[in-house]
């Protein structure tokens, strides 16, 4: 086996300086170590959707010299996380085909970003390569994303003939999916194009662009949500659930429960800001089409960061409904969970809340489990059936 | 937002309102009526009320049953080792009707003045009461001439259970709500304690707390390992015993299992799933030790049912509108992967369930007819690779054909890792697009 691993451990003190950079691609054996304490999103990387169990929930990233690499969460059962080439994972473990073909699309296209990699999952698993229920699922994703995409231009449409005074009777809105209507429709733009000293064209064709920005998370009046924006209202709804359940259980896996709770809500407030915010910039589609270039910019960073405050969310709330459905038992999903469960990274959050991420990394740190250093949370070193100190650090 | 909430997003939903929303919204549901639709959503509701345990008043009734509390069931048993439910207002009017009014009055003012919290003043009283009403109802067995259509097994489990009600109650909270796989180190010292602690004439009535066990663990064989290996301070032949009577409890269960699975009338999915559990059993049976001669003819009797049916695939047929649909929808890339996937996915079904199914059939060491099923979808699957990849150098070069060949190919290469391995599935991809690559 050719790979080399790091090992970085989820608990030991971290020069805040140290924080902001992201760890070296690879390290000495028995050097000093440090925390797996992202400051931003790009150095948290993004989820990658394996199918191979002991890869669920890794991310890709890049390294300080921007080659990718991959962050294994609890891999081999450790408590911190391991960080390898993007390109030695298949040399690491045994990868289902599926996630072979994912590792080199990833690498062929060079995605870090979670609306990247989403797609390139998704593509692939059309295919079948995962199975025709995974491929099923994908399908179901795009066609709902393009749904959405559909009827959210339809309403930007009709938002920006109304603005500009223009009306739209029952019989136009009843013949919108058609092309007689759509013609109607644009032809109902020239109001528009005036108004805002442009022609109905580019007019219409900033309209289709902004709909496809939002295919994953829609308009906030649309019946069906983008993915997003689902995402976001069942992360409250989790966030709720597991709250009350650490409350009231009396399983030695509240605390977890509450730690999941806490981060949830604190993610969830967040991407509800950014959500805000986009909804705020298309309440006004006229300003936003006729800013163009800027309002597309706008529209294009805040979707990002919902994606990326989303990220890693999807899969935590896939184990807690095993739960609620009995499929799994509670304190086997809950340590699941604590082992996996997204942080914000403290340097994107810019209000006063980005101190709630620096209480969650410390609390993230201080979990400590059975023959561990309360400490540090590394195994107990006089333990006889734990790893020594040395060895820990670079597994070929 | 939606004026109704769907038994799905109920069921979804279950845990966000605050647990005292949550008890107001459950006794609304109480006050409702008896109507099929109020009380199917009682029972999705219900998932979150055993968790949360919460603070009932408690009556005459609810105290008397709570002994037998884990073999309650809703409507009619189907196994004599389980009681309905409506059985408890009768034998609670039946104790209260034998008990002196002194009794009686005694009792209710002790259960109005116990304190909601006060777990050890509870069992204090409810070992007064279950000792009494195990008294009455064993004189009342005693006293009536049996009739072929009395409850006799019933009534005696009932009895059993209010005769060792402490052990019963203490054991049963002991064992965290839910789905629970095994004990865990606390819950097997609680069972050996209390083991230990069962009164010199009521040792048989360890059958009762294995019972217990049986019907709240996921993997009731467990306890056949606790017995062998943390429960060295009961004495040899007593292990033996209760190891026997898990076994019995187990074995009773899988019986009644497989009486119901070889009875028919059901569709492939509900049979792979009943067998599948029912393999699980039998397969932690044979973990814990031989399986007996009972047990091999059990497994026999599924492998047959099994091999018997035509297909094992569980998957229901795509709904066509929503395919065309999708069609439109997506670009002939994206949906490239629909040519194949009514034909693939009844294949990877039967496969996986063949595989999965097959493996539990031989751990138990019995004839498995799935082998052969396996070795024809081998077959079937080789030559669908063959044809495919003399034909892939004949496909058009246009993205329509060349993306249908390739979800043709990928389609083949998940069968293939299913049942030979990533690396066989591996080597068929790189040669299928090595083709395609021209």
């Amino acid at each position: 086996m050719s790979a080399t691993l790091k090992q970085v451990p989820g608990a030991k003190g971290e020069a805040a300086g140290n924080a902001r950079r992201p760890l070296p691609a690879s390290r000495p054996p028995g050097t000093n170590r440090s925390h797996h304490e992202p400051a931003t999103f790009l150095q948290r990387g993004t989820v990658v959707p394996f199918t191979t169990s002991s890869l669920a929930q890794s991310r890709v990233r890049l390294d300080d010299r921007g080659r990718q690499e991959v962050i294994l969460p609890g891999f081999s059962g450790g408590k911190g996380v391991y960080i390898t080439a993007w390109s030695s994972l298949p040399d690491i473990t045994s990868p289902s085909v599926h996630d072979r073909a994912l590792i080199e699309t990833i690498a062929q296209q060079r995605v870090i970003s979670p609306p990247d990699v989403r797609r390139c999952w998704a593509e692939l698993a059309t295919t079948g390569i995962g199975g025709q229920a995974l491929a099923e699922k994908a399908r179901e994703e795009l066609a709902h994303a393009a749904e959405v995409r559909v009827a959210t231009r339809i309403m930007l449409l009709l938002d920006c003939i109304r603005r500009s005074g223009g009306k739209v009777g029952p019989e136009l809105m009843a013949r919108l999916g058609h092309p007689d209507g759509e013609q109607q429709a644009k032809a109902l733009l020239a109001g528009t194009a005036r108004r805002i000293d442009c022609d109905v064209a580019t007019i219409d064709a900033h309209i289709g662009e902004l709909a496809a920005l939002l295919g994953t998370l829609g308009l906030r009046s649309l019946p069906q949500p983008g993915r997003l924006r689902d995402l976001h209202v069942r992360l409250q709804e989790f966030s709720h659930a597991i709250g009350n359940w650490s409350r009231t259980t009396v399983s030695e896996s509240a605390p977890v429960g509450h730690f999941a709770a806490m981060s949830s809500e604190h993610s969830a407030a967040i991407a509800g800001r950014a959500i805000a915010q986009v909804d705020a910039l298309l309440a006004d589609s006229l300003k936003l089409i006729s800013n163009r270039e800027a309002g597309k910019k706008s529209l294009r960073t805040e979707l990002l960061r919902i994606a990326w405050l989303l990220d890693g969310w999807d899969y935590v709330l896939r184990v807690w409904a095993d739960v609620v459905a009995e499929r799994t038992a509670v304190d086997v999903a809950i340590a699941e969970i604590g082992r996996i469960v997204p942080i914000v990274p403290a340097s994107e959050v810019q209000d006063a809340s980005a101190h709630k991420s620096v209480e969650l990394f410390r609390q993230y740190r201080s979990r400590v489990g059975h023959s561990e250093d309360w400490l540090s949370g590394d195994p107990d070193e006089a333990d006889p059936a734990g790893p020594g100190p040395g060895n820990r650090d670079t597994r070929a | 937002m939606k004026g109704t909430v769907s038994q799905e997003e109920l069921k979804e939903r279950l845990f966000v309102l605050e647990p005292q929303q949550f008890l107001e919204l459950y006794r609304l549901y109480e006050k409702l009526g008896s109507t099929v639709d109020v009380k199917v959503e009682m029972q999705i509701l219900r998932r979150r009320l055993v968790r949360m345990r919460p603070r009932r008043a408690l009556t005459f009734t609810r105290l008397l049953c709570e002994p037998f509390e884990a073999f309650l069931v809703n409507g009619q048993p189907s196994d004599p080792g389980l009681v309905s439910r409506r059985m408890c207002l009768p034998v609670a009017r039946l104790v209260r009707r034998h008990l002196s009014a002194a009794e009686l009055v005694r009792f209710e003012q002790r259960i109005a003045a116990l304190k909601p919290d006060d777990g050890a003043a509870k069992v204090l009283l409810g070992r007064d009461l279950w000792e009494v009403a195990a008294k009455i109802l064993s004189d009342l067995r005693l006293s009536r001439p049996r009739t072929p259509g009395d409850p006799q097994p019933r009534i005696g489990l009932l009895i059993g259970c209010l005769q060792i009600g402490e052990a019963m109650v203490t054991l049963s909270r002991g064992i965290p709500e839910g789905r629970v796989d095994a004990l865990d180190e606390g819950g097997a010292k609680l069972l050996v304690r209390l083991l230990r602690t069962l009164p010199q004439d009521r040792t048989g009535h360890a059958r009762y707390l294995m019972a217990l066990l049986a019907r709240r663990l996921e993997n009731p064989a467990s306890v056949m390992a606790i017995l062998q290996s943390d429960a060295g301070s009961l004495p040899a032949a007593t292990r033996q015993d209760l190891t026997r009577m898990v076994r019995g409890e187990i074995e009773a269960g899988v019986e009644a299992g497989v009486a119901k699975l070889a009875a028919g009338g059901h569709g492939a999915p509900e049979v792979v799933r009943q067998a599948e559990r029912l393999l699980d059993r039998l397969g932690q049976i044979s973990a814990s030790g031989a399986v007996g001669p009972k047990m091999q003819q059990a497994g026999s009797r599924i492998a047959s049912r099994l091999g018997g049916m035509e297909s094992l695939s569980d998957v229901a047929a795509l709904e066509p509108s929503r395919q065309d649909q999708i069609r439109t929808l997506l670009s002939v890339e994206q949906s490239a992967g629909l040519a194949h996937a009514e034909t693939y996915r009844e294949l990877e079904s039967e496969i996986g369930n063949v595989i999965r199914l097959g493996a539990r059939i031989d751990r138990l060491g019995v004839d498995n007819p799935l082998r052969a099923r396996e070795v024809a979808l081998r077959n079937q699957i080789a030559t669908r690779q063959a044809a495919l990849l003399s034909s892939l150098p004949q496909v058009p070069d246009e993205p329509g054909a060349r993306a249908s060949a390739r979800a043709g190919l990928y389609g083949l290469v998940r069968m293939v890792e299913m049942l030979d391995g990533s690396n066989a599935a591996e080597t068929l991809r790189c040669e299928g697009d090595r083709i395609l690559a021209g």
